[in-house]
């Protein structure tokens, strides 16, 4: 019940990980690990874009989408962010660019901030898997081709015709609508007529009055919610 | 239940096969050995192997192939290229005008273009990729009902993607049939099978009795035979293409296989009363493989692709006998019209009347005048000319930023041409 929501507490990943950390081979041991890790962070800050071994750049996914929301969440005035970036920033005029730069432009993000593409291999080449990983908003032309500018392509062709059709439909909705809407204000008119008219004749057929009396209630009520918005 | 699943769930392979030939697939069976044997006698006819130079623009770089002539076919030349050539080339452009398939064989020294459906204007594979979906239509339309129900094959409208749907027409031997979502979803899940197949689309041009021979017990499709051969200008050849043993008329292209088609859904079978009896249309929508698309979008496409395909109905090739012929000198008349409108509006180029798609039903109209849609709306829509008349308005709209219904039928015109005619 008392218990924090921990969730709450800590800065929420936007992208999947694994739950059991990767040991990235090598002779130093966990501390090689982290040593590695703080290279390609610092290499993504730096450059925005980089094609490393898969293993490696998912690991160091992670850790760069914290340390970018631990600082969009408390700012450069908070000791703890600022000691965990003076870590895993190895150059420290990066520093600088994650909170002046970076925090910035993710501050409204509602996606992660980063994006790892699979990249390809060498055929035949090592065996490793390769990856693209990169910050988003960089300057770079993008990876993947861009199926939207084009309208010439199927999918697009096939998406604005539908959208036409579309469209016409409901032009033709609200135009009978209008229609409608004019055919009961002139009926109202025509009916308000008769009934002067038909005053002015001293209701010689009483049923025929009635019946006028009748028809004009809708045409009334149409009239009326127009008055009230005006 | 009218579908053949359960026979194909119980039988074996083999077993259905044997079944097939001596039933009423039996039809079938003999079209494919004719087409096997009329393709082994025209490659057996290209005799002392020559050399041709084709000569190959685009990416990744420009070459010159030495390759075999009649033999030899665009996807050849890809496959000297480049793999990535060879997976997305769905259609070859020759010396720029002419589409060629992927599979046919070259016939003379030419320049080549392969185009794919990333281009910066995929019209025409886009066709092709429409055609091809009405042609696998047709061939799951024939294949998915039991023996007892007796399917004919009738004919497709010209494909147009932006009507939403390709479409097949076929007489179903049923009363009142109206499928229900179960059976709409078997026959997309038999379509996509067929695409996963990765058949080749093989063309082959045939002398009209043999086509005759072929599709004997097929009565509209001998109907229209000597129809699109008369409309031919070789005269006694029709084309025709086989996709795994499904054998039908087209004047093509397709693209290169079937596994092109990526996504695919059998929307809907309406019931269309015709001057040829009630026949079904089905229709269909599908996408390249590799074109992902939402599945909220391609509901869209989907929903869309359920009304009816406004594609012109079919009629019997009888009832078309007023077809206005051109003379040469009505030809270079409007040649000369075209050439002066074209230097009017300040464009530089060269342009010629090739080909008329005016069709002229009533004679006291039978002087040249501009053609209202009424006028060809009851052409049949298969075969050479009709092809092409359908299309002007397509065409127009592709070359001339879409000036509706004023255009002579300017058809064969290269698309190397849209630039200098853009207006």
């Amino acid at each position: 019940m008392n218990q924090a929501d921990v969730s709450k507490l800590m800065s929420r990943l936007r992208i999947k990980y694994k739950p059991v950390r990767r040991r990235l081979k090598n002779p130093e041991g966990a501390e090689g690990r982290l040593k590695k890790i703080r290279k390609t962070l610092t290499a993504l800050l730096k450059h925005e874009r980089i094609e490393l071994n898969y293993n490696r750049a998912d690991e160091t996914r992670g850790y760069a989408e914290r340390l970018i929301s631990d600082a969009i969440r408390y700012g450069d005035c908070h000791r703890a962010t600022m000691e965990l970036a003076d870590y895993w920033i190895l150059e420290k005029q990066l520093i600088h660019k994650l909170f002046k730069v970076l925090v910035p432009r993710f501050d409204n993000c509602p996606v992660s901030y980063t994006r790892m593409y699979r990249a390809p291999r060498p055929c035949p080449g090592m065996y490793y898997k390769r990856a693209v990983l990169e910050l988003r908003g960089n300057p770079y032309p993008p990876l993947l081709p861009d199926m939207t500018a084009n309208r010439n392509l199927i999918h697009n062709v096939l998406l604005d015709e539908a959208q036409k059709e579309f469209r016409a439909q409901k032009y033709a909705e609200i135009a009978k609508k209008l229609e409608a809407a004019d055919d009961n204000v002139i009926k109202s008119i025509d009916d308000g007529d008769e009934e002067s008219s038909s005053a002015e004749s001293s209701g010689e057929d009483e049923t025929n009055v009635l019946g006028e009396a009748q028809v004009q209630q809708p045409g009334e009520k149409v009239v009326h919610p127009s008055q009230n918005m005006q | 239940m009218i579908f053949t699943s359960i026979w194909y769930k119980t039988f074996s392979r083999r077993e259905r096969r044997n079944a097939a030939v001596q039933g009423c697939a039996g039809a079938r069976h003999k079209r494919n050995l004719l087409f096997t044997k009329e393709k082994k006698r025209q490659n057996e006819n290209v005799g002392r192997i020559e050399k041709i130079e084709v000569q190959y623009t685009g990416t990744p770089e420009d070459v010159t192939l030495i390759m075999n002539k009649g033999i030899s076919t665009p996807f050849n030349c890809a496959q000297h290229m480049s793999e990535m050539l060879m997976q997305r080339s769905a259609l070859a452009l020759i010396d720029d005008t002419t589409l060629w398939d992927m599979h046919r064989p070259l016939e003379a020294d030419c320049h080549l273009r392969l185009l794919h459906f990333r281009d910066t204007d995929p019209y025409h594979v886009n066709k092709a990729f429409w055609r091809s979906c009405s042609i696998l239509l047709g061939a799951m339309a024939e294949n998915i009902f039991k023996e007892d129900v007796h399917v004919e094959l009738h004919s497709f409208p010209s494909p147009n993607v932006k009507t939403g749907s390709f479409v097949y027409d076929v007489s179903v031997g049923l009363d009142n049939w109206q499928p229900s979502q179960d059976e709409l979803r078997i026959m997309s899940s038999q379509m996509v099978n067929l695409c996963q197949k990765g058949l080749k689309f093989e063309r082959l041009e045939v002398s009209t009795e043999l086509a005759l021979d072929m599709f004997e017990d097929n009565r509209y499709k001998a109907d229209q035979i000597p129809h699109i051969a008369s409309q031919l200008s070789e005269g006694k050849t029709v084309v025709l293409y086989r996709v795994g043993d499904h054998i039908d008329l087209s004047r093509g292209p397709m693209v290169g296989d079937t596994s092109f088609v990526g996504k695919c859904t059998v929307t809907a079978v309406h019931k269309i009363e015709t001057d040829q009896g009630i026949l079904y249309r089905f229709q269909g929508v599908a996408l390249p493989k590799g074109f992902l698309l939402n599945h909220f979008a391609y509901g869209i496409l989907e929903d869309r692709a359920r009304k009816l395909n406004p594609g012109r109905l079919p009629t019997s090739p009888s009832s078309v006998s007023n077809i206005f012929q051109p003379t040469s000198e009505v030809v270079s008349l409007v040649t000369w019209l075209l050439q002066v409108t074209l230097r009017a509006v300040g464009c530089v180029g060269e342009a010629r009347c090739v080909h008329f798609t005016l069709a002229i039903k009533k004679p006291k109209h039978r002087v040249l005048r501009m053609v209202s849609k009424n006028d060809y709306m009851e052409l049949p829509h298969y075969g050479i000319w009709v092809d092409w008349a359908s299309n002007r308005n397509e065409y127009q709209e592709y070359f001339l930023g879409g000036k509706g219904g004023r255009c002579v039928g300017l058809t064969a015109l290269p698309p190397s041409f849209a630039d200098c005619l853009e207006i």
